[in-house]
């Protein structure tokens, strides 16, 4: 039974107690208003736990390895956030609209897990984990293990999301590119989130994933072992190579918004876009 | 579950008996009677329901009510006793920037935060701020130079 004194509860133990009595966790509420419309309508919407009073839930904190970041922490707070590594900014600034991105939060996207959730391409490229919270038990898991499919995730009835977490130096170059039909308010059809670090022009690290051409972001891993060790003016020689290689690694699909084709298609050329970049790199 | 939700609506401590999950438009216009907040898609991609939580832009027809709960709300009525308001409300009207009138209150919230934080806006950052604001009428253009011309005559309004 979730009572009146709890909807609003301050601790992360007390917050998944509530949310394994049967309530439904609100962090900004964009998708959940949107997921329960019908049954909101009709009257027979679960009780809801609103997450905001839960302190713990907010901010950003760099400690010595790991930058920690709440999951309530709103879009527009990460697009304007120099502390954190510049790509998850561009993602979450390339999100629906002003207005959306001043409520819709970090956690909620990541717990939706939509195959053309934004942030999670970057989140993969930066190697993030997510910590988990029940009532009795905290757990790690980096985010492509959370992920477990369409709108499904590793999150038991009793656990929240309660703190996403990057390892520190990140990577220092970036790259992002969304592909959809208008700059507000349209969903992914393809995107290109690419994290690299650099020595002396050799490939030290470098991630890369697609998002919307999957069941969950898909991450290139044969690609990035290719890359590691080569200096930057081979990835530019072999782009041609490297561009059917991420156009064998995406797995699409026909919808409504595009069909698997173009999507392929457009995930070769766009990472093909990003090797075009590293015949001038910048300093 | 009918529950009393309390917060700040425009400047004035109030409360509300509703259920937490309730779209926060439908309470604001059928509890508190501010029918200026218009719902257009219900689905938080025109900006129709625009309104101002702790005073930033926020949809309200994608919030529930009990969402707000020791928040500040504003909307377009909380607005109108502004300077910025009147001076936004001229610059529309002279500009042509309002047809059928739907997606005006909407705009003129978020022209309104727009104007707050940012003194003189180009073209660029008028449409990308209003991004998520459409209008079936106007064609826009009409509406960024309202915006324009109300940035111009702004003086101390914000
Ligand atoms: C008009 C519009 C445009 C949009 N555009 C985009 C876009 O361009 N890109 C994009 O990726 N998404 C987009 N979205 C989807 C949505 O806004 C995002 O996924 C957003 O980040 C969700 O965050 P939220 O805080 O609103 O989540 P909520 O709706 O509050 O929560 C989402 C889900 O996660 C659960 N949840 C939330 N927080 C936690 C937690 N800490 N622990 C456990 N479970 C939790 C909730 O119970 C719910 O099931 C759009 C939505 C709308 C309405
Ligand atoms: S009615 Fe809320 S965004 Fe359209
Ligand atoms: S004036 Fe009619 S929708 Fe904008």
């Amino acid at each position: 039974m979730v009572t009146e004194a709890v909807t609003y509860p301050t601790t992360p133990t007390e917050a998944a107690a509530v949310k394994k009595a049967g309530a439904l966790p609100y962090a900004g509420g964009t998708d959940l208003m949107i997921h329960q419309a019908e049954n909101i309508r009709n009257g027979q919407c679960p009780p809801m736990v609103f997450l905001g009073g839960v302190k713990a839930f907010h901010g950003i904190t760099k400690g010595n390895n790991e930058l920690r970041i709440g999951p309530l922490t709103t879009m527009a707070e990460l697009a304007a956030s120099a502390q954190i590594p510049p790509i998850l900014s561009l993602a979450c600034n390339a999100m629906g609209s002003p207005a959306l991105r001043n409520i819709a939060t970090l956690g909620g996207n990541i717990c939706t897990a939509s195959p053309a959730g934004d942030s999670l391409p970057a989140l993969y490229t930066l190697d993030a984990e997510v910590k988990l919270v029940s009532p009795a038990s905290v757990r790690r898991m980096p985010v492509h293990r959370f992920i477990t499919g369409p709108g499904k995730t590793a999150l038991e009835p009793d656990e929240l999301l309660a703190a996403i977490t990057i390892p520190v130096p990140a990577q220092e170059l970036f790259h992002y590119r969304k592909v959809s039909p208008r700059v507000a308010n349209a969903i992914t059809k393809v995107s290109l989130a690419v994290s690299l670090a650099v020595d002396d022009e050799i490939v030290r690290d470098i991630g890369i994933a697609f998002g919307a051409v999957g069941p969950t972001v898909i991450r290139c891993s044969p690609i990035e072992d290719v890359c590691i060790g080569l200096p930057l003016h081979r990835l530019y020689r072999d782009r041609a190579r490297l561009a059917a290689m991420a156009r064998d690694s995406v797995k699409p699909i026909d919808d409504l918004r595009s069909t698997a084709l173009y999507r392929e298609a457009v995930a070769a050329n766009l990472f093909a876009e990003f090797l075009e970049t590293l015949n001038h790199p910048k300093p | 579950m009918t529950r009393t939700i309390s917060f700040n609506l425009n400047g004035a401590p109030v409360k509300a008996d509703a259920a937490h999950e309730t779209r926060l438009v439908d309470l604001l216009r059928n509890n508190f009677g501010l029918t200026g907040i218009k719902e257009g898609c219900g689905e938080g991609e025109c900006g129709a329901c625009m309104i101002l939580l702790n005073g930033f832009p926020a949809l309200s027809c994608i919030m529930a009510a009990g969402a707000v709960e020791g928040q500040q709300v504003t909307t377009i009525e909380g607005l109108r006793s502004s300077p910025g308001f009147d001076i936004l409300a001229q610059a529309f009207n002279d500009a042509g920037a309002v047809q059928c009138g739907y997606c005006t209150p909407g705009m003129i919230v978020i022209a309104y935060a727009l104007l707050r934080d940012d003194p003189a806006p180009d073209e660029q950052t008028i449409r990308s701020a209003m991004a998520g604001n459409l209008c079936r009428c106007t064609g826009y253009a009409m509406i960024v130079e309202a915006v324009t011309l109300a940035a111009k005559r702004r003086g101390e309004a914000w």
